[in-house]
């Protein structure tokens, strides 16, 4: 435990920049902008437009479905891949790593210790954004939002960050390409795919979540045409299945840098 | 498991792809301290890794301190290591850079940091540790890499190419540090290509080329293999044409060249095949002859001499 502590404030020290400090605003801010111009100009509350064929409370959904794909699905996605997918990558480019893997169960800390870095990044941009776009939005059960939408990001962070490193320890040369390549075909694709497939997508459980969580969740989840977009099943079993990913993806990483050959030796040497 | 060997390689290939990094390596090393030398891309860093346990071998076996270095939490608490690369993270301090890596062995922060100072202290950089890393020499960084190897006080200390990039006052001082260090009983492997570096902290060395172990053993012990090989031999003498005339007459000497010299005896410059045979004949040549010969010396008996034969030897040049 020591160890790992001590990897996160080393790695949380080195993230401390000005150019981090940057990408974190640019996080933050993202959804923020787009739910200020959808507030402004695709969904004014000016009395002169004619809005009562929606209600505020659907429109209210509305902004609730945007600012989660503003927020824990694409700002918490792009924060956790910038953090976490480089992590074997850099310390082996850097030629750091061996100093690292010549410590008692010093991979373990540094895939864990970054991969606590890379959630506390992505997660603290990411709710910032999102409680205060709150605010500016046209949601109407705002608290019920601020939670809802705070631990979707909390556990988007966790799962995204996980599967972004197993793919960076297994792909580690193009970790950046196979991870974005993984995520526009099956986490996109075929999250949004009408089938059984997309069960498996760590998109479709926080879907199904921010269902549960939100207002009027019977209304959603009760069609049968929504049983491919959501689970109508219990919000503990979406947790389940979100927690049961992340230790899957979490493993194997873990595993792959405890066997696989990770050294520079082939490149100096020969 | 306990094991009187620092050491044991048993049969160790290591290939990457179908290139070959370690050929068929045997050897075991008791404790000690120890020069590996060869030229770049001999294997030393894939020894080295295989050391380590960064390495796996494709055949044969590793063992380190009588156990298997691959993932051995235990064994990595007493090995340090000093890569021949730097690696180090330009934004940290030299003190957090250390701090860290001893707090991974397990030590708490408080303890680590002042066990930190006192190793950056020791290697000669009090002055600069709490200095970014990207402002540091290439010499401070070598030194900051020592000081993380030795901090955790581990029993054999591995190092790669470790005096590189220091100036002439840091090797004294760093080999100062590494005399200390075997002088208190512990291990030491020191990858080098440059060969006075070593003799002047060991005289047992391992010589590698190719992936293959040329040689090992003291200077001494090494030259010994070579005793029948072609060599350059000085013999300083009143009687230098004599001398060159018996020498060839005898068939001691594939070429001879006499030097005057405007002090002392000339001297006469010899290639010969037969240097063995050569010292046991000529006591008895300058005694039936009565030559008058003051001083005796290979001329190529420095450890580049050695290790260039070998290495002419390997090649099948002799």
């Amino acid at each position: 435990m020591n160890s790992l502590l001590a990897i996160f404030k080393f790695e949380f020290k080195r993230i401390l920049t000005p150019g981090r400090a940057f990408w974190w605003m640019v996080v933050a801010a993202f959804p923020v902008v787009i739910t200020l111009l959808m507030s402004n100009y695709l969904m004014p509350r000016r009395p002169s437009i004619p809005q009562q064929h929606v209600s505020a409370e659907e429109i209210g959904m509305i902004f609730t479905v945007a600012l989660y794909l503003l927020g824990p699905s694409i700002a918490c996605m792009l924060g956790v891949l910038l953090t976490a997918a480089p992590t074997v990558a850099t310390e082996l480019e850097q030629h750091s790593w061996v100093y690292l893997a010549t410590r008692p169960n010093g991979l373990f800390h540094l895939l864990m210790g970054k991969y606590l870095v890379a959630v506390v990044w992505s997660a603290s941009a990411t709710i910032t954004g999102v409680i205060i776009s709150i605010p500016v939005s046209q949601i109407v059960y705002k608290w019920e939002a601020v939670f809802a939408l705070s631990g979707l990001t909390v556990l988007s962070a966790f799962a995204y960050a996980a599967l972004y490193m197993m793919i960076g320890t297994l792909f580690h040369a193009r970790a950046m390409v196979f991870c974005v390549a993984y995520t526009a075909g099956v986490e996109l694709f075929l999250g949004m795919f009408p089938a059984v497939v997309n069960r498996l997508t760590v998109q479709f459980r926080l879907r199904s979540l921010l269902f549960h969580w939100t207002t009027h969740a019977e209304t959603y989840l009760g069609p049968e045409g929504m049983k491919y977009i959501a689970s109508n099943e219990s919000a503990f079993l979406q947790i389940v299945w979100l927690a049961a990913l992340t230790a899957v993806f979490l493993s194997v990483s873990l595993v792959v840098v405890q066997v696989r050959e990770f050294t520079t030796a082939a490149e100096s040497e020969l | 498991m306990t094991s009187d060997f620092l050491i044991e390689l048993n049969q160790v290939t290591k290939l990457y792809g179908t290139v070959i990094g370690v050929n068929d390596f045997s050897m075991q090393l008791k404790p000690g301290a120890y020069g590996l030398l060869g030229p770049n891309g001999a294997g030393k860093s894939t020894l080295l890794n295989l050391l380590i346990g960064q390495l796996v071998p494709t055949r044969g076996t590793v063992r380190v301190l009588g156990e298997e270095p691959r993932n051995n939490m235990q064994l990595l608490k007493r090995i340090g290591f000093c890569p021949g690369f730097e690696g180090l993270y330009s934004t940290t301090t030299g003190i957090d850079w250390v701090t860290l890596l001893l707090q991974l062995q397990g030590v708490k922060a408080k303890p680590a940091r002042e066990r930190a100072a006192e190793c950056l202290k020791i290697v000669g950089m009090e002055a600069s540790m709490q200095r970014p890393i990207a402002t540091y020499s290439r010499g401070m960084r070598q030194r900051t890499k020592l000081a993380q190897a030795i901090a955790h006080q581990p029993t054999l200390l591995i190092l790669d190419e470790p005096f590189s990039g220091l100036d002439p006052v840091g090797r004294a001082e760093m080999t100062d540090v590494f005399q200390g260090w075997i002088s208190r009983g512990n291990s030491l492997i020191i990858a080098s290509h440059v060969l006075h570096e070593i003799e002047a902290l060991t005289d047992s060395f391992l010589l590698i080329c190719g992936g293959r172990l040329l040689a090992s053993g003291t200077a001494a012990e090494v030259n010994e293999l070579l005793f029948d090989t072609p060599s350059e031999i000085e013999i300083d003498c009143a009687q230098p044409y004599q001398l060159a005339g018996l020498l060839m007459r005898h068939e001691l000497a594939d070429s001879v060249v006499v030097e005057k010299r405007a002090h002392g005896n000339s001297r006469v410059r010899l290639q010969t095949q037969r240097a063995g045979t050569l010292c046991s004949e000529l006591p008895k040549l300058a005694f039936e002859h009565n030559l008058d010969i003051s001083r005796m010396k290979s001329a190529d008996d420095s450890l580049q001499a050695l290790f260039n034969s070998l290495l002419r030897i390997h090649r099948g040049e002799l």
